[in-house]
């Protein structure tokens, strides 16, 4: 095996471990004002390589997502919400695709894009995901307003947890 | 084919990406309960404003018996007027202010949707909290129990009916007092089973069962069905009744949601 995907194996052990024994703990708005959930998982899917085939993404999104299910007992809303996200990455990618096209083996992390470029991506996908998760979760329509403030502020912790990451780790491929 | 190989491989992400979002749909009504009454609640704007429709032209070709069984129960009820009865008692007249206490109040409604085939049944209630219909309140008609109210909002009530596997109706054997539990096991719309009869309890085909009264939700007496079989399993205490229900869930149109004026304090009084 290549080391891009053993590297992929531990960064999803270690975002799944993460997600379920820290951030599912975490209610930053108190118990009163549960509006903040944190989301770092989905840092999975951003991270995998460009060239991955539209269907694996899919796969390995529900495969996440159903992980994540398990530990949070709630089958379905993050697997749902990853398969989104699986399916929206390529089209951001292709929207905020460099001027000379994506090489063959890149990896679309701060090393080999920048910082700017990373976070609009980044904030892309994953303000999706935030808001698809949320609209399971409420499965009511008529609750659009409270599933966009929870979305706004989850997002925004979110965002700032995959900063940190990124920061600690800063993945090469 | 070769057009259509060439779709399947440009374009079967799609299909992959659909079939996975229905797999985490089926999960997420399925295991996750907020989701699932959701789902299944037709008491919603939507559907209960469609089936409110429908049901405002089916309504049409069944006013002659409505308006037979309405007459019926108008006489039914007249003769229970102060007027009708002799009263043995002048005595018991001038005190039953003080006497007694109303406990039971009952809010008329109409059926719009009910089901009878699946092994669930529900039904909708045009008429909600705008009404007084509150969740947990019985449901029941002239000739018998109809359901329990699970889901309210403004305008429409959601009950399951007694043909539904979450139901469970507190009921007794009319002549002895011997109660159990009204449940449905899915199948015949027109039976039900009554479990937790003691075997020393003495059963006939044709005993009447009525409601118990003991639990919040149903006054006492109001008709279930007849016995229509029974038997005791090998080596167990209780019979396995067999019940005839004395009403048609099949034609629901007017019912009388329950309203126990005195719920909180028995509630209050159990807890302790």
């Amino acid at each position: 095996m290549n080391r891009p995907i053993i590297r992929s194996i531990w960064r999803f052990i270690i975002l799944v471990l993460i997600q379920v024994l820290i951030l599912s703990r975490v209610n930053l708005g108190g118990a009163e004002f549960n509006y903040i959930q944190i989301f770092v998982y989905p840092l999975f899917l951003l991270l995998l390589p460009i060239s991955i085939a539209r269907g694996w993404l899919l796969a390995l999104g529900f495969l996440i997502g159903i992980t994540v299910d398990m530990f949070y007992n709630s089958p379905g809303m993050h697997a749902g919400a990853a398969v989104f996200s699986a399916f929206i990455r390529p089209n951001m990618l292709s929207a905020l695709e460099p001027r000379g096209g994506y090489k063959i083996n890149s990896v679309p992390n701060i090393r080999q894009f920048g910082t700017n470029w990373f976070f609009r991506y980044a904030s892309s996908v994953l303000s999706l995901h935030v808001f698809f998760y949320f609209l399971l979760e409420a499965f009511d329509l008529t609750q659009i307003p409270q599933i966009l403030l929870k979305s706004v502020l989850s997002f925004i912790a979110s965002i700032g947890m995959v900063g940190i990451y990124m920061l600690i780790f800063n993945p090469k491929d | 084919m070769q057009n259509i190989l060439y779709f399947l491989y440009r374009y079967g992400y799609v299909f992959l990406f659909l079939f996975l979002e229905l797999v985490c749909f089926n999960l997420l009504v399925r295991f996750n309960p907020a989701q699932k009454a959701i789902f299944i609640r037709s008491s919603n704007h939507v559907s209960g404003w469609i089936t409110d429709s429908y049901d405002s032209v089916i309504r049409y070709f069944r006013l002659n018996s409505i308006a037979d069984e309405l007459a019926q129960e108008n006489a039914n009820l007249r003769v229970t007027a102060p007027n009708y009865i002799y009263s043995l008692s002048t005595e018991r007249e001038a005190i039953s202010d003080s006497l007694y206490q109303q406990q039971y109040e009952l809010i008329p409604a109409r059926v719009i949707n009910n089901s009878i085939i699946a092994l669930d049944n529900f039904f909708t209630l045009k008429g909600g909290t705008d009404i007084g219909i509150e969740k947990g309140m019985g449901v029941i008609e002239e000739s018998g129990v109809v359901g329990i109210i699970i889901d309210v909002n403004q305008h429409y009530a959601r009950g399951i009916s007694v043909l539904n596997r979450d139901c469970m109706i507190s009921s007794a054997l009319e002549k002895s007092h011997f109660f159990g539990t009204l449940f449905w096991t899915g199948g015949d719309p027109t039976s039900a089973k009554l479990g937790d009869i003691p075997k020393h309890a003495p059963l006939n085909v044709g005993d009447k069962v009525v409601t118990s009264g003991f639990s919040t939700i149903f006054p006492a007496g109001i008709d279930i069905g007849i016995v229509s079989n029974f038997e005791l399993g090998d080596g167990s205490n209780f019979y396995d009744v067999d019940i005839k229900l004395s009403n048609d869930l099949s034609r629901l149109d007017y019912v009388y949601v329950v309203r126990n004026l005195l719920k909180q304090e028995q509630l209050e009084i159990e807890e302790q």
